[in-house]
């Protein structure tokens, strides 16, 4: 399919169309048979053509025609007035001739003449005048004198009076007389005319007249074929007509409109502004229409009308109207022919120009419209032709420019699909070139038609062929010879000047120009046999890496394409390149970060192996053995430093025969000295191959055993050498850097190993020193007491036996000296007892007597002591004690002692104030007795209070100066007041008093712990809170408090063993997730100490955010492997009275438990066993045991879920649980038991009444059991 | 007659050292109860030698050597410092406080005369 076929299919349609003409000639005019479009313009062109004609003929004809009919009438109107008037005139005339003949006749005065005379003139006159009939004369008076006739006879003076005739009276007034028009023999007109004459007496002439001329006159007149004219008088009848029938019967015309008007005209009845219309059209008397004019006869008032029928003279009217007509039909037939011609000659060409637009529309281009009719039409036509040969030329052209256009597509085409294969090549086999530069060649040359191809790569300055196809052997045998260096005329060589594609065009033409220069360029030009050369750079961040060149034996040029495509190529081949270098990258980075990963997981391991147990040997153990697998050595050890023998000391060995680390020992005064040796240098020393070395002992012995290559690193502490890491591998040669570094970190490690172990070792050594030198202090302060108070026994008693007994001694002057130093010595004993007593509390050796004591009279007593101080400083001394205080068992002589305390407190430091004791009972989760001191003394500032009960220490000294004492009497009552049970608290505000609280248990209990606790200080219910959260150290502690229990907290496991240790609390609440050292190691810590084992520990978590946490009130903990005695002594705190004591045995090991049950044999012990927790759960539904012996680390069901179902059945939850753990539980299994602890957390809230109640539930058994112990023990 | 200033805080020992000093008949005993008044009586009674207790209220010894011996009124007068306190750097202290000789508590009662009666032979 063609371009152009393509291009004009969307205007086909359907095909070309039927019976169009293959030329361009117009269709016949006037082929009707065309399609609509045709006739439209052709009716136009007709339609309008016609109109125009009939319009202009008809508008014409029409103006003609009315403009016609107008100046026709006029002009028939004027004839008829012409006619009219001249008839008229005539009459007039008549009548005038008439009269002037007649009026000669009046002439002559009747006096003279006589009448024959008269006579004679009148017939005279008839003669004259034929009109005249009949004469007669008047006299002056009216008298008829004369009367002549034609007819009759003639009168003389007949006397006839006619002076009272018109005739004459009005001929008399007027002067002439017209008398009315009368008929003679009916068919005459006549009428009278008298005239007077103008002499006084002349008298009047009358004259009969025939107005037959009037007649004649009318009926002469020609008015068209059937027009007349007819005269009617002043009246408006008619007195004259061509049909004198008409006349005869003296019509009355006056009712025409014509006469009418005229009448009115002549009377001058229309005045100027509105004149008489003259009537033109009228009726005539029989009705029929008529043109009519008139004209007045002048003397007589008569009116001459000349009438034509409308009929008649409106005919040529009509004929004209009929005429154009006819023109105006044949006009129109002409009309439509000529337009019908004009149209079709008009239409044809357009038509003509339609059919070939259409044409060409369809496409068919090649036809031309062919009009000759020498106007724009044409003009238009050649347009269109010209318009068609464009679009035949740009159709053409369109058509080429696709074709190459396609061409070049399947050009790049071809192109992209080899970049991309090559481009797959690389993505393949990202670590091999070869076939990546093969590919990228084969490509090349195919599409860019060449040869041969070769790829160079540049090293140094010289290149090298990487790669090559299809190149004649010589050549290749010459570009394998060895690195080239090319030339300044070869390709390579310009390529390598200008960076730049270098595109020869014919080789051998331009040898001439190298041929000095540059053989290399004749000899590869010969030996290839090229012609046209195109080599393009490979170019790496600007830098030339090589060149990919393909040669054409023949002399055509590259075209800019295939240059192109072959940049293209060299890009790919960087790219390639670039690729493979960092793949090998990647793959060594990552060969390294494996590296440093098991490196750092070792390191981890080992921080933790150091962080968790304080086991030397185990930490250097595990150290040694991760440096010698990481350091990719075969063995290690690690010399210690020992202080005392100032020698290297191994410690711990990896990879080594038991053998080997003997013989190192009995060497090892040599190599601690070699060591040393190295060690004092203070960087790592290696030794790549010891065989090179000078013969030592200790090397002699590692060659022996095969090891070669040594390295050792100094464990240095501040440049204190503590010892050193040695490893050991059997080849030869240097350790790496990184090797080196690594050992470094270890050593580091080693080093804080150490370090701790020494420090822990230090704190037991200082503790054990603590230990004795109070011991040495409480025996001396002891045995001081003594010493002390017996010489002041003297004093005192000598003094008072001189004062009492003054008389007898003569000391009566003396009294005053001798009270003061009896005061003294009293003062000092007081201060030794004081110091004394101070001593023992610390020592722990002071012991509280408790008896019933009945309050209010102690009371008494106290405030007896106490008024005499208050005096002192003009204080008033109040009490306010309740009426039921009644009985507090305590140590009455310690209670004493502290309320004087209080309140000579209170007196030294009130002057003329108000110090008041406050008694009462209250109940505060316990029962409490509450004493208040309150003063309105010097108060204290915080920081003051803060100092307060720290011994020796007053407010300040300056206090002590003033107020004296010696300020262990706080320090004392508090420590008093706690071994009660209870406590000292204060509240002050300078300048405005204090008040001292003490509270004292009211309970037995309180009494009882402090009669049995035998062994370390006694504490009362003191309760350890480790717990590494201070929120939650003081959110237990709180609550602990407002029990009523004596709280000591701990921020970490270390510190909170110390404090056990220290305070023997009476439970511990241990939190599990703890970072220096968690709850578990804890646990394990307390469990090894046997003073502390007793010691209830509550394992209690508190999650941060949402505050809840569990006790899991183990009653005791074990960790394996288990002892028989200390199972049967930690069972045996919960035994049953009376009964055997039900134990539930919860283990999953088979093995064990028949162990344990084995030593739980006897009567007293009843055993149940489960071999998991759910198993455990069943057993507890029937039976309730007494302690429950759990293993914490089962499958399924774990001990922690165990203690958790347990505790969420309130009938179970009161039961002792004896845990389990293993001894050293490795970081997975710590781990798993802490989110084991999370998990059961989550479902659980945190009330601190549980944790209250199961403390005082575990602790409120002890006392009987731990008096059982005792006897038992 | 030698008048003494005996400042000091402690009654008892005022008593003591007052009734014995005058009892060696040549001595006059003056008391102020702290260093403020202590040196308000040297400027007024112009004593020929003082006792100073160290351990005082308001003013202490130390501080009221000082102003005594600042004051060109009073510095001629020997001032001995008397203390309990037995601990090591007391003798120095109060040496360098401006005393003239340092004894400790309880007195010595025959020593501290010779002291005393050193001083006053030195001064004269």
């Amino acid at each position: 399919m063609s371009l152009r076929d393509s291009l004009t299919r969307p205007f086909a349609g359907r095909g070309p169309r039927p019976g169009a003409a293959a030329g361009g000639e117009p269709p016949a005019v006037g082929a009707i048979a065309a399609p609509k479009t045709r006739r439209r313009l052709f009716a136009k062109y007709v339609a309008l053509f016609v109109v125009v004609v009939c319009v202009a003929l008809l508008s014409n004809g029409t103006f003609d025609v009315f403009f016609y009919y107008q100046e026709h009438k006029a002009s028939l109107i004027r004839i008829q007035r012409e006619q009219a008037e001249a008839a008229a005139a005539k009459i007039g005339q008549f009548i005038k001739e008439i009269e002037s003949q007649l009026g000669w006749t009046t002439q002559l005065p009747w006096s003279a003449g006589s009448i024959e005379q008269r006579r004679f003139d009148a017939l005279r006159l008839l003669r004259q005048v034929p009109a005249i009939t009949e004469l007669a004369q008047l006299d002056a008076t009216g008298k008829e004198r004369l009367r002549v006739s034609r007819l009759a006879m003639d009168v003389v003076a007949s006397g006839a009076d006619l002076s009272s005739d018109p005739k004459f009276a009005e001929a008399v007034a007027r002067k002439v007389y017209y008398g009315p028009v009368y008929f003679r023999r009916e068919s005459e007109p006549y009428m009278t005319l008298a005239i007077a004459g103008t002499r006084r007496d002349a008298g009047v002439s009358v004259a009969e007249v025939n107005l037959k001329l009037i007649w004649d006159v009318v009926s002469q007149i020609k008015v068209g074929e059937r027009g007349h004219a007819y005269v009617v008088d002043a009246q408006g009848r008619l007195i004259a007509h061509p049909d004198i029938s008409l006349v005869l019967r003296n019509t009355d015309m006056s009712k025409l409109a014509q006469v009418r008007a005229a009448r009115a005209a002549t009377s001058g009845a229309g005045s100027a502004e509105n004149p008489a219309e003259t009537v033109q059209e009228a009726e005539n008397i029989e009705g029929k229409k008529v043109l009519t004019a008139y004209a007045p006869v002048a003397p007589l008032g008569w009116l001459m009308f000349v009438e034509l029928p409308a009929e008649e003279a409106y005919a040529p009217l009509y004929a004209a109207l009929k005429r154009l007509g006819f023109v105006l039909l044949g006009a129109l037939c002409f009309a439509v022919l000529a337009g019908m011609f004009l149209a079709g000659r008009m239409v044809g060409p357009i038509q003509v120009l339609q059919t070939g637009a259409a044409r060409i529309g369809k496409g068919d281009l090649s036809q031309r419209i062919a009009i000759k009719t020498g106007d724009e039409l044409e003009a238009l036509a050649n347009q269109f032709n010209d318009m068609a040969g464009q679009l035949q030329e740009s159709y053409a052209g369109l058509e080429n420019k696709v074709e190459q256009r396609t061409r070049e597509l399947s050009e790049s085409l071809e192109q992209q699909t080899a970049t991309s294969e090559v481009l797959r090549v690389i993505s393949s086999s990202p670590g091999d070139l070869k076939p990546v530069f093969e590919t990228m060649l084969a490509n090349a040359t195919r599409i860019c038609e060449a040869n041969f191809g070769v790829l160079f790569r540049f090293k140094d300055d010289a290149a090298e062929a990487t790669a090559m196809l299809g190149v004649p052997p010589a050549f290749a045998e010459f570009l394998q010879g060895g690195p080239l260096v090319p030339g300044p005329g070869s390709g390579l060589g310009r390529l390598v000047q200008t960076k730049q594609a270098v595109h020869i065009l014919d080789a051998r033409a331009e040898q001439e120009v190298w041929v000095e220069r540059d053989p290399y360029f004749i000899t590869a030009t010969e030996l290839s046999g090229t012609r046209t050369l195109l080599i393009v750079p490979m170019l790496s961040e600007d830098k030339l890496v090589g060149a990919i060149a393909i040669y054409r034996q023949e002399v055509r040029p590259f075209t800019d394409k295939q240059i192109d495509l072959l940049s293209n190529f060299a890009s790919q081949a960087v790219i390639a390149i670039e690729n493979v270098r960092l793949l090998s990258e990647l793959r060594a980075r990552t060969d390294e970060l494996g590296q440093s990963v098991g490196e750092l997981r070792a390191l981890g391991e080992v921080s933790q192996a150091v962080n968790s147990t304080l086991d030397l040997q185990t930490v250097l153990s595990t150290i040694v053995a991760k440096a010698v697998q990481l350091s990719d050595t075969d063995a290690g050890s690690i010399y210690v430093h020992d202080e005392t023998q100032q020698e290297f000391q191994l410690q711990a060995n990896y990879g080594m025969s038991d053998e080997l680390i003997a013989a190192l020992k009995d060497h090892h005064v040599d190599i601690s000295g070699a060591v040393a040796e190295a060690a004092k240098q203070g960087e790592p020393i290696q030794v790549p191959d010891m065989q090179a070395e000078r013969p030592i002992p200790a090397n002699e012995l590692m060659l022996r055993e095969g090891y070669r290559a040594r390295l050792l690193v100094p464990l240095l502490r501040f440049h204190e050498i503590m010892g050193a890491l040695v490893v050991r591998r059997k080849t030869p040669g240097e350790f790496s850097k990184n090797t080196i570094d690594l050992l470094r970190t270890f050593a580091a490690q080693s080093v804080l190993a150490i370090q701790n172990a020494r420090l822990f070792q230090e704190i037991e050594e200082k503790g054990r020193q603590l230990e004795l030198a109070s011991q040495h202090k409480s025996q001396f302060v002891a045995s001081m007491s003594h010493e002390l108070r017996t010489p002041l026994n003297a004093i005192i008693g000598l003094t008072e036996m001189m004062v009492t007994n003054a008389t007898r001694f003569g000391t009566e002057k003396a009294a005053e000296p001798l009270k003061r130093v009896h005061r003294a010595g009293q003062h000092l004993l007081g201060l030794i007892n004081q110091v004394l007593d101070l001593s023992k509390i610390e020592a722990g050796k002071l012991e509280l007597n408790p008896e019933s004591v009945n309050l209010p009279p102690l009371i008494d007593e106290v405030i007896g002591t106490a008024r005499q101080l208050a005096q002192q400083n003009k204080n008033q001394l109040v009490v306010e004690a309740q009426d039921n205080l009644g009985m507090l068992t305590t140590d009455p002589m310690r209670l004493r002692q502290i309320l004087l305390n209080l309140l000579s407190n209170a007196c030294k430091f009130t002057s003329q104030g108000e110090i008041k004791l406050k008694a009462r009972r209250i109940a505060n989760g316990r029962n409490w007795v509450e004493f208040a001191v309150s003063d309105t003394g010097i108060g204290m500032t915080p920081e003051q209070q803060a100092k307060l009960f720290e011994e020796f220490t007053q407010a300040d000294s300056s206090t002590a100066r003033r107020y004296g004492g010696t300020g262990l009497g706080l320090a004392i009552t508090r420590k008093l007041a706690r071994m009660m049970g209870g406590d000292v608290a204060v509240t002050s505000e300078q300048g405005k008093g204090s008040v001292f609280t003490v509270r004292l248990p009211s309970g037995a209990e309180a009494a009882a712990k402090a009669a049995t606790n035998g062994g370390r200080e006694p504490t009362g219910d003191c309760v350890l809170v480790i717990d590494d959260d201070a929120t939650a150290r003081d959110l237990i502690a709180d609550h602990l408090k407002a029990e009523g229990f004596s709280v000591k907290t701990a921020a970490g496991g270390l510190e909170g063993l110390k404090l056990a240790k220290e305070l023997r609390p009476v439970a511990i609440t241990l939190d599990v997730m703890m970072p220096d050292l968690d709850g578990w190691s804890v646990l394990a810590a307390l469990r090894q100490d046997p003073e502390l084992a007793e010691i209830p520990v509550i394992m209690i978590t508190i999650l941060d955010e949402h505050r809840r946490g569990v006790a899991l009130g183990a009653a005791g903990y074990l960790t394996k492997p288990i002892e028989r005695e200390r199972l049967t002594r930690m069972i045996g705190r919960f035994r049953a009275p009376a009964r055997p004591t039900r134990v539930l045995l919860v283990e999953d090991d088979a093995t064990q438990r028949e162990r344990l049950r084995g030593w739980l044999d006897g009567d007293q012990w009843k055993v149940q066993e489960a071999g998991n927790g759910r198993e455990a759960l069943a057993v507890l539904k029937d039976t309730k045991p007494d302690v429950i012996l759990l293993d914490l680390m089962m499958p399924e069901m774990d001990g922690f879920a165990v203690v958790a179902a347990l505790q969420k059945e309130p009938r179970w939850s009161d039961i002792p649980v004896v845990v389990v753990t293993a001894r050293d539980l490795d970081a997975k299994d710590r781990e798993r038991l802490n989110s084991g602890v999370q998990s059961v957390l989550v479902k659980e809230t945190f009330r601190p009444a549980d944790l209250v109640e199961r403390i005082r539930r575990l602790t409120n058994g002890k006392p009987q059991v731990g008096a059982e112990m005792e006897a038992a023990s | 007659m030698t008048k003494v200033l005996y400042v000091e805080d402690n009654d008892d020992n005022v008593y003591m050292l007052k009734m014995r000093l005058e009892l060696l008949d040549n001595f006059e005993v003056v008391v102020a109860e702290n260093g403020e008044k202590g040196c308000a009586m040297a400027l007024s009674e112009r004593p020929d030698i003082i006792l100073m207790d160290l351990e005082m209220p308001v003013v202490d010894g130390w501080e009221a050597t000082r102003r005594l011996k600042a004051d060109p009124q009073t510095r001629d007068i020997p001032v001995i410092a008397l203390s309990a306190h037995a601990l090591a750097g007391s003798r120095e202290k109060a040496l360098a406080a401006g005393c003239d000789e340092f004894d400790t508590k309880p007195v010595e009662f025959d020593r501290l005369v010779a002291t005393m009666r050193r001083l006053l032979a030195d001064g004269k």
